[in-house]
């Protein structure tokens, strides 16, 4: 590799990329897309002092006391309170930042009396909570009230000093009192668990950044890198670039630095607008430079074998919608060895990773296994452009 | 069928059919001043050959025109040169080099010309010389040089997309010329060209064979071969009917001028 001739084809590349007004505006809408992501998309929630803003009652069966509960929603809650059926659901269950929920899951098969009711809390000490609990155990009360036969209780009672945890012993000491012991088994099991919500399980500002940061390597590397490479085989400049003391490794050199180095610079910027602490993570740069590199090889391999700019462009678009589709398939039927042959399977991992500062030993394990598809990428588009790349 | 060489040449000279391309006498040349040699070259594409059983020699100083009709196989026989194609069968040493096996090492010593224009369109004609001037090492008062010589420094920084196709061809010229190369391929260099900027072209060719470059270009003028050229091989469905100096070939071929000698021997109107 000579210096002189390198620097020529970076200064090249960089010239023909300034004059690209199509490249030049897609950068910026990427860079705006992370701007609006970043003051207008949910960040990291602060905890909030006072009432939670709103609670999701979350439900595996409308039943009765799901129908109880949302005709007696309190006037002074009304519109904060949500009833959504997560019936069939088995993905991960989410709140918007400074929302509280209350699962109500019905355990058992059959029966309708068992229950495990969760209660998550946005804030540290669960206090926001506590309006939408007092509402919600006093009107269940009322509701198993009348199931075992009881008079109903007022809801103005004091509830909170109870306690939820006595929710079915003073339901059962109530039917002891009437001497109705018969009706005791009526009274359901419910299992009671309060957590604090995760803050970083509500933040979406971290996998819009990780869309952004993809979408730019992609654009940089996937598309604009092969429609630059086959422009130049179809308007002859490779060829012209190709008879000068300039060798095959020489340009494919300079391409293989200048796009990888653009869409870092690209990706970060993104992905800094969005996060700002991620530029702090180690991990975050070598994994940003590692897919960059892998993907780079891929868009290589794409223009070499398209002779035409309109070709390389199709081939990309082929290329990414292909590869969206095999993942789909590979995550509906739970087949994962065909996707961990895919740098867009082991890219958003490791990028989301870092944005989220939850770097675990399994995603250096996929930074490995990226290495290895850089590689052979890379190698594989070198072969084919000394081969047939200019010609 | 066998190619045309300078013995088979000469034993067949003044065997002129117009029916059937004609073979006229090829003027030997001396090993020690042959800078391209070609041997035997047959190019395929596919079932259709394009180029069958070649034999030139070009020697140091040489304006050498390449001639036929559309298809006769020059672009083809250029293309091989510069190691864009490789040989189906023969070969061809340049500067006594194998241009197959090593290419790298004779590419810096030549200059090319193509048949349509690959310049950066979106760069202006200055900077895509100095682009080139970088990658050959040469400085930028040889682009300055080069563009004055092909008369484009009024239109140096505009950018190339705006160029007329002579200004364009004319900027293919000063590139093939930045690094003084000793062999220049063109192909019809002065297509597009107005009178006055092909007399420019025509002028800088014969400087540069002045000077030992050996020039190969191919062209559809007739009048220009018989202008600039020293020495042409005439092709004809991919093989040489006929070497020589355009006058001696008129003579051979008794006609009154190169236009009329080219009919005869190519059987067929020149484009």
């Amino acid at each position: 590799m000579r210096w002189y001739i390198l620097r020529t084809l970076l200064l090249k590349e960089l010239l023909r990329q300034l004059k690209n007004r199509g490249g030049i505006t897609m950068a910026l809408v990427i860079v705006a897309a992370a701007v609006l992501a970043s003051v207008f998309g949910s960040g990291f929630t602060v905890p909030q002092p006072g009432a939670a803003s709103m609670c999701i009652i979350d439900h595996w069966r409308d039943d009765g006391w799901i129908a109880h509960l949302r005709n007696h929603v309190p006037r002074e809650l009304e519109g904060r309170v949500r009833f959504r059926s997560l019936a069939g659901y088995k993905g991960a269950i989410g709140y918007p930042p400074g929302a509280a929920g209350i699962q109500l899951r019905p355990t058992g098969d059959e029966s309708l009396r068992h229950y495990k009711v969760s209660v998550w809390y946005p804030d540290p000490d669960g206090a926001s909570v506590a309006p939408f609990e007092t509402w919600f155990w006093a009107e269940s009360r009322r509701y198993f009230q009348g199931v075992v036969g009881l008079s109903a209780a007022s809801p103005k009672d004091d509830f909170w000093s109870e306690s939820q945890r006595d929710f079915v012993d003073r339901l059962r000491a109530d039917l002891e009192r009437a001497g109705r012991s018969e009706a005791i088994d009526e009274v359901p099991d419910v299992a009671v668990t309060r957590s604090r919500l995760e803050q970083r399980d509500l933040d979406l500002r971290s996998p819009a950044a990780m869309f952004l940061v993809l979408m730019a390597l992609c654009f940089v590397c996937i598309f604009l890198m092969p429609s630059a490479t086959a422009e130049e085989r179809e308007r002859g400049t490779l060829l012209a670039q190709a008879l000068s003391p300039a060798s095959s490794l020489e340009i494919l050199g300079a391409k293989l630095l200048f796009y990888p180095t653009l869409a870092v610079v690209l990706a970060s910027l993104v992905a800094g607008i969005c996060q700002p602490r991620v530029w702090t993570s180690p991990f975050f740069w070598i994994a940003l430079g590692v897919t960059a590199l892998a993907t780079v090889g891929i868009g290589l391999t794409i223009s070499v074998l398209a002779r035409t700019q309109r070709e390389a462009s199709m081939g990309a678009l082929s290329y990414m919608l292909s590869v969206a589709l095999i993942l789909i398939i590979c995550r509906q039927n739970d087949l994962r060895f065909p996707a961990t042959l895919m740098i867009e399977y082991h890219g958003p991992s490791m990028i989301l990773a870092a944005l989220r500062d939850a770097v675990a030993p399994a995603h250096w394990g996929e930074l490995a296994v990226s290495w290895v598809l850089a590689v052979v990428w890379c190698g594989l588009a070198t072969g084919l452009f000394r081969r047939f790349g200019w010609r | 069928m066998r190619p045309q060489t300078t013995e088979s040449a000469d034993r067949s000279s003044g065997a002129a059919n117009v029916s059937a391309p004609a073979v006229y006498c090829v003027p030997p040349v001396s090993d020690s001043d042959a800078v391209i040699r070609i041997e035997g070259l047959s190019v395929h594409y596919g079932t259709l050959v394009a180029v069958d059983g070649l034999d030139l020699e070009l020697r140091r100083g040489e304006l050498f025109g390449l001639i036929g009709p559309n298809g006769a196989g020059k672009s083809t026989t250029l293309r091989v040169l510069i190691g864009q194609r490789t040989p189906s069968a023969g070969k061809a040493t340049v500067l006594g080099r194998d241009i197959v096996l090593e290419w790298s090492a004779i590419k810096p010593h030549f200059g090319y010309v193509p048949d349509r224009d690959n310049h950066f369109e979106e760069l202006s004609g200055r900077r895509n010389l100095a682009l080139f001037a970088g990658l050959y090492r040469v400085d930028m008062a040889r682009v300055e040089e080069c563009l004055r010589l092909v008369e484009l420094q009024h239109a140096a920084d505009v950018p190339v997309r705006s160029f007329s196709l002579g200004m364009r061809r004319k900027l293919l010229l000063a590139r093939a010329l930045l690094h003084k190369p000793p062999i220049m391929y063109l192909d019809e260099p002065t297509a597009n060209l107005d009178v006055r900027s092909a007399g420019i072209v025509h002028d800088i060719l014969r400087e540069r064979a002045a000077e030992g470059c050996t020039v190969l270009m191919t062209t559809h003028d007739m009048r220009e071969v018989e202008e600039v050229c020293s020495r042409v091989a005439i092709l004809c469905d991919g093989k040489v009917v006929a070497t020589g100096a355009p006058r001696e070939l008129s003579r051979e071929a008794h006609t009154a001028d190169f236009r009329d000698a080219f009919l005869e021997m190519t059987g067929r109107e020149p484009e």
